[in-house]
């Protein structure tokens, strides 16, 4: 049984660097390649696109260094709002092959072709 | 029906080839025609047939050969981007690149078409254009799926049938 992140948290979704299109209007700058749908990924190691709860990092943490993805964006989105769309957000450290970022990873479960747009228009509003 | 004629046909079903003699394989067919309407309907690229004109481009830019490429090479491996991604296969690629030619050279030399890969195991070409916001259609794993962001927050998605079918959709949107 996967545990449930809280509503109240915030999780961190990273963006391919080449997967965001600054100059496009807001909205449209993240593409659909950005983030996978759970269609047909979920497996008994995978349950969805990875996320990492902000609340749960080690301190001092540079997330995109640790992940050794140093260009990749930051996205800031609340689970509530996640959560508004159809998404359940849960722990899923077994998903995770860093040790020191386990206790934060968490999978985006019910990502879907008809929802992730809107959860795009989310990630691209945390963007700058 | 002769054997040439069976080979120019196999260049039209393939996807785009790399080398010059085969572009100018798939050239020369794309350009020929025949008196003979049935011989001609076989000598169609297949965009024409679909779309009555021949919309494709005679050959991909190299900038978009060399962006394939290093997609594919990108992708071409379980856990390629960190999560446990699926790689993406061949018969993924045969099928974006079947996509590309529909779309006319401006488009395809232009800085409106994109083209990514998902931790899904889908290739994504992506277009945008102006007012009419923006559209991905998504390949792989048997699937075909048409995403249209038309700005506000308006969504159309769908999952269509075919390679066809995603032509047809993607052209009509590169002609908006």
């Amino acid at each position: 049984m996967l545990e449930r992140v809280a509503a109240g948290e915030v999780l961190i979704r990273l963006v391919a660097r080449n997967a965001f299109i600054a100059d496009r209007a807001f909205g449209e700058r993240v593409l659909p390649a950005a983030l996978q749908t759970s269609d047909f990924m979920r497996s008994d190691q995978s349950y969805g696109a990875s996320v990492y709860i902000e609340s749960r990092l080690p301190d001092d943490v540079n997330l995109t260094s640790e992940l050794g993805k140093p260009t990749h964006l930051v996205a800031k989105v609340s689970v509530a709002d996640l959560e508004a769309l159809g998404v359940v957000v849960c722990f899923s450290p077994e998903d995770c092959d860093k040790p020191s970022l386990k206790a934060a990873h968490a999978s985006l479960i019910g990502v879907t072709a008809q929802n992730r747009a809107k959860i795009l228009r989310l990630i691209d509003a945390a963007l700058p | 029906m002769s054997s040439d004629f069976l080979g120019f046909s196999e260049v039209a079903t393939a996807d785009c080839r790399t080398s010059e003699s085969d572009r100018n394989r798939a050239r020369s067919f794309q350009t020929g025609t025949t008196d003979d309407p049935k011989r001609d309907r076989f000598f169609k690229t297949p965009e024409k047939r679909v779309f009555g004109s021949d919309v494709s481009a005679p050959w991909l830019p190299l900038k978009v050969e060399d962006q394939l490429g290093a997609l594919g090479r990108e992708a071409s491996v379980p856990n390629w981007d960190g999560e446990r991604g699926l790689p993406v296969d061949a018969s993924a690629w045969e099928d974006a690149r079947a996509l590309l030619r529909v779309l006319p050279p401006a488009i395809l030399n232009g800085p409106d078409l994109y083209l990514s890969v998902s931790g899904d195991g889908t290739a994504h070409v992506t277009l945008y254009r102006g007012g009419q916001g923006r559209a991905t259609v998504e390949v792989g794993r048997g699937r075909y799926l048409w995403t249209w962001v038309r700005g506000g927050d308006e969504d159309d998605v769908e999952e269509l049938a075919n390679l066809t079918a995603a032509k047809v959709r993607l052209a009509g949107f590169a002609k908006a």
